[in-house]
């Protein structure tokens, strides 16, 4: 190991693995609640929805778009301000938790849309033919029957948010993207790069493990 | 049970507006088993879907049991769904729930509570036959199997009126008798009203009391079942029955018969399906001095009811005996008409 990698200080890394750890999962669920709700809205006041409104559709079709659309370290630079508001400070990992949420709950909304949409019509049909309300309807019928397609988007979004973090780190959230940049990169350590890479993919592996095995228990299709 | 009044239904569409319904009024009975057959595009699936409202009329009145609909809050309008089961072609269950919870889930949107809804889910399992299977999911499930749950979950509610939209045209022939059987059985044991859409002339002719033959938007013939079967006389009907147009079948070959047999009677005897092991043949052929010749014959059996359909015979004897077996012939229950003599 030291052979390998002569210059990883180890105890640092698994400091960094955990911080990376703790901005993918705070992250992954704000982005989840939040992606869940713009997924619905998008659902529901989209033509034909069960709360059809095209003046909100609109304009949460066009933040969602502007959001997914910058790219992610512009969108960190920009939200420099906001995030001073919310946490307080520009550094560490909880400063990265608004830009990297801002940036993936408008993806994973789209997601949600997408999944909602491909519940069979004539469900909601014979829904509405037993006097189903329509939050019955979203509670009982769309979600449940969404939720194969809702839980690998978010294993999909999972992924882009790790990448996310480690692209946060290099302007200064810390975590394996720090390590990588600081430490790897900038001091012409090419082994601590490569190690903190590895961890990263097995971290996606893992996620993407889970998320699979989550998928296919819950899909009766 | 079911009142239909001037109902018009237009939709509109980017190249204008298109009249799927142009002026229906239909009066269905508490209890009957009402058929609608027309082709695609006939109007058929919105004419249904008026019944409970899925679909809003354009103009009109439509009442159900007593009800106006068209006048119900949307609350009310939910309530009076409950009355009002509906069954799809596609079946439209929930894959993400079992047997069970699919059967339950009309009672669960109406608050019922869990002890009921089990004892519920029980007794319509065993209605439509499916014990054994409560806790498979739909996709483990055969087409006819899913269209029991289909009608298990419609009935869950105890509903007064069952509609049936298409609900045997994903299945196959032998499938389709077994589900037409249920729903008989059903309408027979509960009393239940039923209101099925189809473009099968053997659903309407298998179960159905009365039909109405619907036709781009309108309703071109409409009477009891046996009556529009034995007399059609619009061109459609026609077709579905499945006489063509213009060069009959049957008078062709009567021509071509009447050339080499020129002697004798062509008779037409029609089965309305009320006929039960009854030998009407057997008149003609055991009647000493007159020959019988069966010219065409079609036949479809029925599921529950009798044979259906009609044979054409050539009856050549002396004209008092002939007169005489076609009597004894007409007290059978069958219609006898003399084509040519």
């Amino acid at each position: 190991m030291t052979q390998l990698f002569p210059n990883v200080d180890w105890s640092g890394m698994l400091l960094a693995t955990g911080q990376t750890l703790y901005m993918t999962l705070i992250s992954g669920v704000f982005t989840f609640i939040i992606g869940l709700f713009l997924g619905l809205l998008l659902y529901l006041t989209a033509k034909d929805g069960l709360y059809e409104n095209i003046t909100v559709y609109r304009i949460t079709s066009s933040i969602v778009n502007v959001f997914r659309s910058i790219p992610f370290i512009i969108l960190i630079i920009l939200l420099i301000p906001l995030t001073v508001i919310i946490v307080g400070t520009m550094i560490g990992a909880s400063a990265a938790l608004p830009s990297i949420i801002i940036g993936a709950a408008p993806f994973y909304g789209r997601l949600v849309e997408i999944s909602l949409r491909e519940v069979d019509k004539g469900v909601i049909e014979a829904s509405e033919s037993m006097g189903a309300t329509r939050l019955q309807i979203i509670f009982k019928v769309l979600l449940p029957e969404a939720l194969p397609s809702l839980i690998s988007g978010m294993t999909v979004t999972l992924i882009a948010l790790i990448g996310n973090t480690a692209m946060a780190g290099v302007v200064g959230a810390g975590g394996l993207g720090t390590v990588a940049y600081n430490e790897g990169f900038e001091a012409n350590n090419n082994d601590v790069t490569f190690a903190a890479t590895i961890i990263i993919l097995v971290i996606v592996f893992i996620i993407q493990f889970i998320g699979d095995r989550v998928t296919r228990r819950i899909d009766k299709r | 049970m079911i009142e239909l009044e001037h109902v018009k239904k237009t939709y509109q569409t980017d190249t204008g507006p298109v009249e799927a319904l142009t002026d229906v009024s239909i009066n269905i009975n508490s209890g009957e088993i009402f058929g609608v057959i027309g082709y695609s595009g006939a109007g058929k699936s919105t004419l249904i879907r008026l019944i409970n409202l899925l679909e809003r009329p354009t103009s009109g009145l439509v009442k159900v049991d007593g009800q106006t609909m068209t006048e119900l809050s949307e609350k009310e309008l939910r309530e009076a769904r409950k009355q009002i089961g509906m069954i799809f072609q596609h079946f439209n269950l929930l894959w993400s729930r079992t047997v069970e919870e699919n059967i339950s889930f009309p009672l669960e949107l109406a608050g019922i509570p869990k002890k009921e809804r089990k004892s519920r889910v029980e007794e319509l399992v065993r209605v439509v036959g499916l014990e054994g299977r409560e806790s498979s999911y739909p996709s483990q499930l055969s087409g006819g199997q899913k269209q029991r749950v289909g009608i298990a979950r419609a009935l869950a509610s105890n509903p007064k009126v069952l509609l049936c939209d298409e609900a045997t045209s994903a299945l196959d022939p032998k499938t389709t008798d077994s589900i037409l059987q249920l729903l008989q059985k059903i309408n027979r044991s509960i009393g239940i009203t039923i209101v099925i859409i189809t473009h099968e002339m053997q659903v309407i002719r298998k179960i159905c009391d009365r039909v109405a033959v619907l036709d781009h938007g309108t309703i071109v013939e409409e009477g009891l079942e046996k009556d529009v079967f034995a007399h059609p006389e619009q061109q459609i009907t026609k077709e579905f029955i499945g006489i063509k147009p213009e060069s009959d079948d049957a008078s062709g070959s009567l021509d071509r018969f009447r050339t080499i047999y020129p002697d004798g009677q062509i008779i037409r005897i029609t089965f309305d399906g009320r006929t039960r092991q009854e030998p009407v043949l057997s008149a003609f052929y055991g009647h000493e001095g007159i020959e019988t010749d069966i010219i065409e014959s079609k036949l479809i059996p029925g599921a529950v009811k009798g044979t259906k359909g009609e044979i054409v015979l050539r009856v050549a004897g002396p004209e008092a005996q002939i007169q005489s077996v076609l009597h004894a012939a007409n007290l059978k229950n069958v219609r006898t008409e003399v084509l040519s003599s």
